[in-house]
């Protein structure tokens, strides 16, 4: 309605609107005429300004926009007539006239109180086959939102969290999650995998890739910690990365979604873009940690069918405000093609094109003040394009056959992380060259040296989906069938990580470069077909939605347990529409849907291909005083953690909704259950090998002529094992929980909606498959590493987290100063961890010469082997529970010349109550240890 | 065979002649001669007596076999009138003296053989020495914190302990550990079961090479055990040369670069990685008779826990470290940083302070400074005495310019 609504006041409209009723003018020139003027105002008296008043009598029918002062005049024909006055945002109005009796009419419009309620801003809860959240424009405006990170506060069970810009923003539907908390399960890259499995399509385009690998070998290390926020490889998608400004709508599947979309394990994220006219749209915000620009325009034809938006933004932020030397920025452009076209045959054709572009850098500088050198830079720098095209065909007629739509998405991304670093070596140090096993001569770096490393990553996703759609009727049930074909393929072209072997970054580091381009492509393909069925027994209705979904994982060695493998996923979700009743003269409905369904995810290319990891070991290191003597000598053995068992990744969801409406008071309850015991991550395995130790003790070495020759000196040989990560099927992630929402409608007398969404959920993480450890501590004996790995049920402790999470929101509109604000009380009821023990008890160990052996602990006593076992603390079960918090959060919004200005602010924990708690004793006092993020930003509507 | 026990009976006759002619001396000189004597106590060397707490002088006359005690009583002389004679003295007090400005408290002594004590009246001096109070090993130094270079940035490999034979006779460090805590300084925990009292949890645990004679250390000397015994100033301008240290930590890794000349140290238990801020407690231990360094990885293990308290909430850790029984040790020293210091991770048996090189974490200046044990003074044979007092706050001097740092 809005649309066609602004079409008209478009000068171009306008014209032919007054040229036509200049010709009716003409025509009805003899008779007559009186003038009649019109006024329009709202219920306060205030002038409504481009109002469509339409006259119509038998004969002759007008049409004319109010002016500023809400004014219109005619000239007609005495006559009765029908009055018809409407706008956007005002009831419909409508009166029989004579214009005999008068000639100064004032209308006085109701607002709307329908569309008062559809002022939304909170997320509503989708009544569809599976749950859903749906953000609208408007929720979107009231949050003033960095980046989609921040829509997450709508989600049920989500809370406002400032905005965490200077690492990764990974999404975690249905979990009990801390951002930036590497605590346990939570937040840990061992429990990834749900991550990694949410689904992110931007108007049909898929933005997860399966070919990131950008990362720096310190992440692999785990030496460089510090840097690791930003780097995002096998967690999905980086929501810090996606801007909300030219987002109409997103909805978001926390359900059982459409087997249309796969390749997935938590949920689907789908954002449809701006679409159709706009006026110029300008927003400038301003918080504590970042500006945000943003600007965007929609043209459309005027018979609508050809329709192009462009938009562009621009984020600067200071992850901490008082660092100045570290920073996030994005830059955002879109380009919207979309063309409908009329066919002859009564069938529409239309066809979509986006293009993107998003830059994002993450810049850190070291502190002149503490590196004199200043030679230390750190850049991580993601350029991401995107070129998609959808083109639709759709039957009109009542015919079997209903549409075909061809999607194709091309993802190139170009990513470098950039690293410069003086590099002073704390110790003496020695480094092995070789990429193959064996005995190989390495070399001493000098005592400092500017290192340059660069990570070139060139991932492109190429992603084509076919899906037709059929539709029958069988006596009252009306059938409904997608089919379609989906394929991925996604290479990383990047020379890898490029360095000079002399000067590595880091001189600890055993890494061995590898050009990404080697890596073989990942492809994969899958079959879908849904049939939904809806039928009406009666009163009652009854949808039934099957599905099923059939992958392969393709371009893969036949030695890997997928190849050539078809998984299946099916789902299955069926909703029951009880007959509706009146309760207080309102319509009351009752919606009952239940689902049940399974998703799996492939391994991307980082769990697939990865690192090969080098074992180096000092043979002879001898290191005269003067360097020509100097020789080091290393045994280089090269494991292949590659995991060809690997298999996708499975998450078995079951769900139940209760949607109840009365009125527009609408509840909803979800009660859901998910299972996923083979999510990936790294787990250890071991390995054996043996070098010599040659003894440089005879030599004498104040009268040496020339390096030792190795072949001369006397050794000794030595087995020993270690352990390495490979990827595994290995990870548990569990969640259930109860979502709801209730909205009720908007309180005339207030004009206030209250919103109480929230839920309670537990997520339980624990590693499936038994791992191999080092027993009690890592600490050598007796000079030599402990010479035993044993192999336990447990890689950490299985963890189990619970929170209750409830948000209350009053949000009111006062439409006579165009003012809305709300306040949100943001409610944590409890959090609470709960670690369980371990069985510290090996299984089976292995010694150095690598033969796994049954593990008797009685046999064990008295010996080496007796620390295998690893004591467990005897409150290891003890829960850490932390009582309830509370944050008020208040927005505002204003507009001003007729909707052409808004200004809005908002101030995040405003005021907190978090209830103080006692551990071990000790009271843990948590006043003031939130400070309020404050905010504002303007939009101009021009 | 015989021969040898004629020669034996014959040294014994002698020496019973000799004992009866000194009983005839004895009884000759039975007068009644007195000398007036007073005896003057010298400051001992390198330091002034600041006050004379206690001193007593015990003298035995050699013929008569006589002892007098003579109790101080101020002036820093002795009189009194003795039987004229010959006489072995002993002098045992405690005085207070300045080290580097500190009036310390110290126990002191000497032994003067032979003193003939005749005339009418007659002034003795009496020398003393500071008294030892460990007699075995001590960490005199330890230099944690590492060096800067000239481009301002951190280099560590140049740390070094320096280990002083602080007895009288030669020591040999064969087969001794050198213990680093398991616990720090600057992290208390309630750790359960707590040995404390009767043990130290140790972490890293080395022991010096050698068959039981291979590295002797004279009295009052020191030898250098180094992070990596190599010259040092190849890497960074600022540091020192340690080629000629005696011993070295030798840790399996990668990429490690040792010297060639110094004794690698041999990793019993974990590895030794000298932390830069302190934080830990250092200990010279000797195994008792029949203790093994296998025997102690199997037997000696310390399995522990407790809850790590961390932004509010609690979280149950369990650990395990290595039973290092007090008496077993040697000597032990405590470090910190002055701002983050909580607790002695040792028992007060065997240290009861600690010593640091920076107030607050962080500090710059903590570069090129070591931790040193004050001297007292020289002993008799001329060697430093080191002050033990089983205190490392007050025996140790912080923040000093390591020896080895000559230039």
């Amino acid at each position: 309605m809005l649309k066609h609504f602004t079409i008209i006041t478009r000068p171009t409209q306008l014209t032919i609107i007054i040229l036509s009723l200049f010709i009716h003018f003409l025509s009805y020139g003899q008779n007559t005429r009186s003038p009649i003027s019109i006024k329009v105002q709202n219920e306060y008296g205030v002038a409504i300004p481009t109002a469509v008043v339409m006259i119509k009598s038998d004969k002759e029918s007008v049409l004319e926009l109010t002016d500023e002062a809400g004014e219109v005049a005619f000239k007609l024909v005495p006559d009765n007539y029908l009055l018809e006055v409407q706008h956007i945002s005002y009831s419909f109005y409508s009166q029989k006239l004579n214009t005999l009796t008068h000639n100064n009419f004032t209308v006085a419009l109701k607002a709307e109180t329908n569309q008062l309620e559809e002022v939304v801003i909170t997320a509503k809860e989708g009544t569809g086959l599976t749950s859903t959240s749906v953000i609208n424009r408007r929720a979107m405006q009231h949050l003033q939102p960095s980046s989609f990170a921040d829509l997450m506060e709508l989600v049920p069970g989500g809370r406002a969290q400032d905005p965490y810009l200077g690492g990764v923003n990974k999404i975690q539907l249905r979990e009990v999650g801390r951002v930036g908390s590497n605590i346990g399960g939570v937040g840990n890259k061992q429990y990834d995998t749900s991550s990694l499995g949410t689904l992110f399509v931007v108007d049909g385009a898929q933005l997860n890739s399966g070919a990131n690998l950008q990362y720096t070998y310190g992440y692999m290390d785990n030496v460089s910690s510090g840097v690791n926020k930003n780097i995002n490889i096998s967690s999905g998608v980086d929501m810090r990365t996606i801007s909300t400004d030219q987002i109409e709508k997103v909805e978001i599947i926390r359900g059982i979604p459409s087997v249309e979309y796969g390749n997935l394990t938590s949920g689907v994220v789908k954002i449809t873009k701006k679409s159709g006219y706009s006026k110029w749209q300008a927003r400038f915000k301003a918080d504590g940690y970042s500006k945000l620009f943003a600007v965007n325009k929609g043209f459309e034809s005027k018979d609508s069918s050809f329709k192009v938006n462009v938009g562009l933004d621009y984020l600067n932020a200071k992850p901490e405000p008082r660092n100045d030397l570290e920073s996030y920025k994005r830059v955002t452009g879109t380009v919207r093609v979309s063309k409908d076209k009329n066919l002859n045959n009564g069938g529409l054709f239309s066809w979509v094109s986006n293009l993107s572009y998003t830059g994002s850098i993450d810049d850190a500088k070291s502190d002149p003040d503490i590196d004199l050198t200043g030679a230390n830079k750190y850049k991580v720098d993601n350029k991401f394009y995107s070129l998609s095209n959808i083109v639709t065909y759709e039957s009109r007629n009542e015919s079997f056959f209903r549409s075909i739509e061809l999607q194709t998405t091309f993802n190139q991304r170009f990513d470098k992380i950039n690293q410069t670093k003086f590099v002073q070596l704390e110790a003496a140090t020695a480094l092995p060259l070789s990429t193959v096993d064996g005995e190989y001569d390495g070399f001493f770096p000098t005592a400092n040296y500017i290192a340059e490393s660069v990570v070139d990553g060139k991932p492109l996703d190429i992603f084509a989906k076919v899906v037709s759609a059929f539709r029958y009727n069988m006596s009252a049930i009306s059938t409904d069938i997608r089919a379609g074909i989906d394929w991925q393929y996604s290479k990383n072209n990047g020379r890898g990580q490029v360095y000079d072997i002399y000067k590595p970054l880091d001189p600890k580091s055993t890494y061995r470069n590898r050009a990404y381009k080697d890596i073989p492509a990942y492809v994969t393909t899958a079959l879908f077909a849904e049939h939904i069925s809806s039928a009406k027994f009666g009163q009652h209705g009854l949808t039934l939605a099957l599905g099923a979904r059939g992958s392969i994982m393709q371009n893969l060695s036949n030695d890997f347990t997928m190849s050539g493998k078809m998984y299946i996923d099916p789902r299955v979700n069926v909703q029951w529409t009880l007959p509706s009743f009146m309760v207080a003269n309102k319509e009351a409905k009752v919606d009952l849907t239940l689902g049940w369904g399974q998703q799996r995810l492939f391994p991307d290319l980082n769990l697939l291909y990865p690192e090969k990891y080098y074992r180096d070991v000092q043979q002879l290191n001898y290191f005269h005083s003067n360097p020509d003597y100097r020789t080091v000598n290393y045994k280089t053995t090269v494991f292949d953690p590659q995991n060809k068992a690997l298999t996708p990744a499975l998450n078995n969801k079951i769900e139940a909704r209760l949607d109840l409406n009365l009125g527009f008071h609408q509840l909803t309850f979800t009660v859901f259950k998910e299972r996923m015991s083979n999510g990936f991550r790294t787990m250890n395995q071991y390995g054996i090998f043996d070098y010599k130790r040659y003894d440089t003790s005879n030599i004498d070495h104040d009268h040496i002529m020339s390096t030792p020759n190795k072949e001369d000196l006397p050794y000794e040989q030595f087995n020993e094992n270690f352990l390495y990560n490979v990827s595994r099927n290995g990870s548990r992630t569990d969640k259930e929980g109860i979502e709801f929402q209730y909205s009720s409608n908007r309180i005339s007398v207030i004009n206030t909606r209250i919103t109480i969404s929230g839920a309670w959920f537990r997520t339980e993480y624990g590693n499936s498959l038994p791992t191999y450890r080092r027993g009690n501590s890592n600490a050598n004996v007796n000079g030599k590493p402990y010479p035993y790995l044993g192999l336990y049920d447990e890689m950490e402790p299985k963890s189990k987290y619970e929170q209750l999470n409830s948000n209350l929101l009053l949000d009111t509109y006062i439409p006579k100063l165009d003012l809305q604000f709300s306040t949100s009380f943001q409610f944590n009821w409890y959090y609470l961890a709960k670690n369980e023990p371990m069985n510290g008890m090996p299984s089976y160990y292995v010694g150095v010469d690598g033969e796994l052996r049954p593990y008797d602990a009685e046999e064990a006593k008295g010996t080496l082997l007796e620390q295998l076992v690893i004591p467990q603390h005897s409150n290891a079960d003890k829960s850490r529970r932390t009582p309830m918090l509370m944050d008020v959060n208040l927005k505002l919004s204003k507009s001003f010349r007729n909707k052409q200005i808004t200004v809005s602010m908002f101030a995040n924990k405003l005021f907190t109550y978090y209830a103080p708690y006692f551990v071990n004793g000790t009271k843990v006092n948590r006043k003031g240890l939130r400070d309020p993020y404050f905010g504002m930003e303007i939009n101009f509507n021009l | 065979m015989i021969k040898r026990l004629l020669q034996s009976l014959c040294l014994l006759l002698v020496v019973l002649g000799f004992n009866a002619c000194s009983s005839d001396d004895n009884s000759n000189m039975t007068g009644d001669e007195q000398t007036f004597v007073t005896f003057w106590i010298n400051d001992p060397q390198d330091a002034k007596i600041e006050e004379i707490k206690q001193m007593t002088i015990y003298l035995t006359e050699l013929n008569s076999n006589k002892k007098t005690e003579l109790v101080y009583e101020g002036d820093k002389k002795i009189q009194k009138a003795l039987p004229t004679g010959t006489y072995d003295i002993t002098v045992e007090g405690v005085i207070t003296h300045k080290v580097n400005g500190v009036v310390e408290e110290s126990k002191v002594g000497n032994f003067i053989k032979g003193v003939v004590i005749s005339g009418r009246e007659m002034t003795k001096a009496i020398d003393i020495v500071f008294k030892t109070s460990s007699t075995g090993f001590v960490i005199e130094e330890v230099f944690f914190a590492g060096t800067k270079t000239p481009q301002g940035l951190q280099y560590t490999d140049d740390q070094y302990f320096k280990i002083t034979n602080n007895s009288d006779e030669v020591l040999y460090l064969d087969g001794m550990l050198f213990v680093q805590s398991k616990f720090m300084t600057n992290d208390k925990q309630d750790y359960t079961p707590n040995i404390m009292s009767e043990a130290l949890s140790a972490g890293a645990i080395l022991q010096f090479p050698g068959k039981g004679k291979d590295h002797p250390v004279e009295p009052g000397k020191s030898v250098i055990f180094a992070e990596n015994a190599i010259n040092h100033r190849e890497f960074n301008s600022n540091s020192i040369d340690l080629t000629n240290a005696e011993f070295q930590n030798f840790r399996d890794g990668v990429h490690d670069v040792v010297g060639l000349k110094a004794a690698k140290m041999i990793t019993i238990h974990d590895e030794l990685v000298v932390n830069i801020q302190g934080s830990y407690a250092y200990a010279l231990v000797k195994m008792p008779e029949g203790m093994t360094t296998e025997k102690l990885v199997v037997d000696n293990i310390y399995d522990y826990e407790y809850e790590m308290i961390f932004g509010g909430e609690a979280y149950p850790s369990v650990d395990s470290a290595i039973k290092i029984p007090n008496s077993w040790i040697v000597d032990a020293v405590n470090l910190g940083i002055a701002d983050e210091y909580m607790w002695n991770v040792t028992s007060p048996s065997v240290d009861m302070g600690y010593t640091y090189i920076t107030q607050h974490v962080g500090d710059e200046g903590r570069y090129g400074k070591a931790v040193r044990r004050h001297v007292l003074g020289k002993n008799a044979a001329g060697n430093n005495v080191l002050k033990d007092t089983n205190n490392s706050t007050v025996d140790f001097a912080p923040a000093v310019r390591p020896s080895l740092f000559k230039y």
